[in-house]
C-alpha cells in the first residue's frame, strides 16, 4: 500500500500510464495474495458458542452457584413431588390416627415405637403432619415468590426501558414515581398494600411486586442510557431501524443481563417477604402450608415444641440462601463476559 | 460553488448549515458545505478532527440529534430533497439506499446478537423477508465481502470476531440492502495497517462491482490517495478545497491542504523536522471574522494579505475540477 502513497517530497505526481496512483489490477493482484497471506491472521478463533454458553461454562466453576443450585433443586423436587414424597395430606387432621398435638418427631429407624404411626417432624398444634405441611409449603413459597418477581421484573423493565429511552419529561415522571415507591421501607409498603387490598396470597404477591418495580425500573433504565449511547445503536439508526424495534430488538436483549442477576437475587429477597407478610397474619391464610405462617402459628412453643419453629424457619433460610448462592454466582459468571 | 460538471449526480448537498445549540453558545459544525457526489464515485471527504466531517455525513442520514439541528440547505438524493421527507420516508432510505459503516467496527455491532443475524435483520426492515431467507442472504453477503467460511462466521458473536472481520461484517450489513450511496465514517481509522489495506480494496471492489457511490471520510490522506477518485477537504466547518486526487495531491493550493500533505510522515523517510500546521482547529463557537484558517496561516503572512482576516473567502475555480477557499487564487485580492 505504501507504494502507492504520495510522497510530497517527490516533484509534483502526474498520473502517469505506467504509474498510475490507482493502480487497480496491480492492487487486485497485491489483494488476493494478502488475503491469502492473512485471513488466517484476520480470523479469531471462534469454537466457543453463544453467550449462554460461555456463561453456563463459568457458572460451573463456581463453588457457591453449584452449591446454590443443589439446594434450589431439592426445594423444586420437593414442590414438584409433593403429593408423592408427603406422607399425608397437608390439612389433614390426624387426632383420629392417635396422636397429639405438637408431638414430637417419630422416626421407627432411629428407635420410635413401632405401633406408633410415623411422623418424622412430628405433629403440628392442629394434629397435622408437620413434615407434609414443610414439603406443601414449598409449592406456595416458590410460586409466590416467583410470580412476584415476574411482576415485578416485566413491569419494572417496561418502565425503565421506557424511562431510558425516551428520557426528557417521560423520564423524569416515571423516574419520580418510583423513587416515591422507593423511599418506603419496603415490607412497611407491602404491609400497607396488603391493608388496602385485604390480605391474602395474591394480594401479598401483588404488594410485593409493586414494592419491587422500582429496583428492576432503575436497573434497566441505567442499562439503556448507557446502551443508547453505543455505537450500534447509531449505526443500526443508520440501518434503518425504527424507534421501537431498536428498543425491543437492540436495547432490550442487553439489558437481561443484570435483570437476570437482580432477578434470581430479588427471588431471595421475595420469598423472604412473603414469609413476612405471612408471619403477620397478612399474607397466605391457613390452612394453606406456608413456612412464615407455620412459624408465626407455633412461636409461642418455642421452648416447649422447638421442632415446630426450628424447621419452617431452616427452610426459609434454604430457600434464600439457595438463590442468593446462585444470584452471585450467576453475576460473577455473566459479568466478567461483558468487560472482556 | 463547485462547477465541476459531474455526470449523474447520485448526492447533492448545497448550502448544508448544521448547528449545536449548547449552552455555551452555537456550535457551528458544519456552516455553508457543498459537495457533490457522481454516480458511482468515490469521494474522499478529508479534515482534522472536529471540523466537521462526521456531521455533514449524519446530517445526510438525518441522524443528528439534540441539541444538533440542520438549519439551512438542501440534500438532494437523485434529485429529492431528504431535509423535506417525513421521519418514516427517511427510515425507509435509511439501510436501504443510503448506508453507513463506522470507525469502531467491533462496536458497532451489538453484542448479543450474531454476525449473520444482524445482516439478516436488515433484509428483514427492508425487503420483508423471512428470518429463513434472511439468513440465507446474510451468509451470501458475507461471502461477498471475503469473509472465509462464511456459514460458521455467520453464527459468530461480534466479540469473536477480529476488527478487520468485523469491519467487512459491517460492511456486510450496509450492503445488504444494495444501496445507491455508502457513506463510510473513518472505516479504516480501528485496523491495522494491512487490514486497512484490505478493507480499502474491499471498498474499491463494490464500487466496480456495484457501482455504488461512496462517501469516505478520512484524516488519512493515505487512505484518499489509494481510494479517491475526488477529494473535498473540510476546515472548520467548510470546504476549503476540492479537486479530484490526483491534482489535489500534485497541486495542492490551500494552504491548509498543502499543510496537511507536508505533514505526513514516510516510511524510509529520515528528516529532522516533520511539517506542522502550527495552532489548533478554531473553537467553532468563536470563529475568527475572515477566512477561518487566517489565524494558522503562513502562506498569509508571507504574500502579506491583509483580507483573509477581514473577509470570508469564496470557492474560487482555479480550472474546472479544482476549486479552492483561499485569497490566494483571488486576481485583485493583493
Amino acid at each position: 500500500m505504501s507504494d502507492d502513497l504520495y510522497d510530497p517530497s517527490d516533484e509534483p505526481l502526474e498520473p502517469t500510464d505506467d504509474q498510475p496512483l490507482n493502480t487497480i489490477e496491480a492492487s487486485d493482484a497485491i489483494r488476493d495474495k494478502v488475503r491469502m497471506d492473512l485471513s488466517g491472521g484476520d480470523v479469531s478463533a471462534s469454537t466457543s458458542g453463544g453467550l449462554w454458553r460461555t456463561a453456563g461454562r463459568e457458572i460451573i466453576r463456581k463453588k457457591s452457584a453449584i452449591v446454590g443450585m443443589s439446594l434450589l433443586s431439592i426445594l423444586l423436587l420437593l414442590a414438584a413431588f409433593a403429593p408423592i414424597i408427603a406422607p399425608y395430606p397437608p390439612d389433614e387432621v390426624l387426632f383420629d390416627q392417635g396422636v397429639s398435638p405438637r408431638d414430637p418427631p417419630c422416626i421407627h429407624l432411629f428407635g420410635c415405637a413401632e405401633e406408633n404411626s410415623q411422623h418424622i417432624l412430628g405433629i403440628d398444634g392442629n394434629g397435622r403432619d408437620y413434615f407434609s405441611r414443610i414439603v406443601y409449603g414449598a409449592r406456595v413459597s416458590l410460586l409466590a415468590a416467583f410470580v412476584a418477581v415476574l411482576f415485578a421484573s416485566i413491569w419494572g423493565t417496561t418502565v425503565g426501558l421506557i424511562a431510558g429511552f425516551f428520557g426528557g419529561w417521560v423520564d423524569n415522571f416515571l423516574m419520580r414515581v418510583m423513587d416515591v415507591l422507593l423511599s418506603f421501607p419496603s415490607l412497611l409498603l407491602a404491609i400497607v398494600v396488603v391493608t388496602v387490598l385485604g390480605p391474602g396470597l395474591i394480594n401479598a404477591i401483588l404488594a410485593i411486586a409493586i414494592v419491587t418495580i422500582p429496583q428492576y425500573a432503575r436497573i434497566v433504565r441505567s442499562s439503556v442510557l448507557s446502551i443508547r449511547e453505543q455505537e450500534y445503536v447509531s449505526a443500526d439508526q443508520a440501518l434503518g431501524v425504527s424507534r421501537w424495534r431498536l428498543l425491543a430488538h437492540r436495547i432490550f436483549p442487553n439489558t437481561l443481563t443484570p435483570l437476570i442477576v437482580i432477578a434470581t437475587l430479588g427471588v431471595a429477597t421475595a420469598v423472604l417477604e412473603i414469609a413476612s407478610l405471612s408471619f403477620l397474619g397478612l399474607g397466605v391464610q391457613p390452612p394453606t402450608p406456608e413456612w412464615g405462617s407455620m412459624l408465626a402459628a407455633e412461636r409461642n412453643q418455642v421452648f416447649t415444641a422447638p421442632h415446630l419453629v426450628f424447621f419452617a424457619g431452616l427452610m426459609i433460610m434454604w430457600n434464600v440462601l439457595g438463590f442468593n448462592l446462585l444470584g452471585d454466582g450467576l453475576r460473577d459468571a455473566i459479568d466478567p463476559r461483558l468487560g472482556r | 460553488m463547485t462547477t465541476t460538471a459531474i455526470n449523474d449526480p447520485v448526492l447533492e448537498i448545497r448550502g448544508l448549515e448544521t448547528h449545536f445549540f449548547t449552552r455555551d453558545g452555537v456550535v457551528k459544525a458544519v456552516d455553508g458545505v457543498n459537495l457533490t457526489v457522481g454516480k458511482g464515485e468515490i469521494l474522499g471527504l478529508v479534515g482534522e478532527s472536529g471540523c466537521g466531517k462526521s456531521v455533514t455525513s449524519m446530517s445526510v442520514l438525518r441522524l443528528i440529534q439534540n441539541p444538533g439541528e440542520i438549519v439551512e440547505g438542501t440534500i438532494l438524493f437523485h434529485g429529492e430533497d431528504l431535509l423535506g421527507l417525513s421521519e418514516k420516508e427517511m427510515r425507509s432510505i435509511r439501510g436501504d439506499r443510503i448506508s453507513m459503516i463506522f470507525q469502531q467496527p467491533v462496536g458497532s455491532l451489538n453484542p448479543v446478537f450474531t454476525a449473520g443475524s444482524q445482516i439478516a435483520e436488515v433484509y428483514e426492515i427492508h425487503e420483508s423477508l423471512k428470518k429463513k431467507a434472511g439468513n440465507a442472504k446474510a451468509v451470501e453477503m458475507l461471502e461477498k465481502v471475503g469473509i472465509p467460511d462464511p456459514e460458521r462466521r455467520a453464527k459468530a458473536y461480534p466479540h469473536e470476531l477480529s476488527g478487520g472481520m468485523a469491519q467487512r461484517v459491517m460492511i456486510a450489513m450496509a450492503l445488504a440492502a444494495g444501496p445507491e450511496l455508502l457513506i463510510a465514517d473513518e472505516p479504516t481509522t480501528a485496523l491495522d495497517v494491512t487490514i486497512q489495506a484490505q478493507i480499502i480494496d474491499l471498498m474499491r471492489e463494490i464500487r466496480n462491482d456495484l457501482g455504488t457511490s461512496i462517501i469516505v471520510i478520512t484524516h488519512d490522506l493515505g487512505i484518499v490517495a489509494e481510494i479517491a477518485d475526488r477529494v473535498s477537504v473540510m476546515y472548520a466547518g467548510e470546504i476549503v478545497e476540492e479537486a479530484v486526487t490526483e491534482t489535489l495531491f500534485a497541486h495542492p493550493k490551500h494552504p491548509y491542504t498543502r499543510g496537511l500533505i507536508g505533514s505526513i510522515p514516510l516510511a524510509g523517510d529520515r528528516r529532522e523536522w516533520l511539517e506542522v500546521i502550527p495552532g489548533r482547529v478554531p473553537n467553532l463557537i468563536d470563529l475568527p471574522g475572515g477566512c477561518r484558517f487566517a489565524p494558522r496561516c503562513k502562506a498569509r503572512e508571507e504574500a502579506g494579505l491583509k483580507i483573509c482576516t477581514e473577509q470570508r473567502p469564496e470557492l474560487i475555480n482555479i480550472d474546472d475540477a479544482h476549486t479552492v477557499r483561499c485569497f490566494l487564487y483571488q486576481e485583485g485580492a493583493k
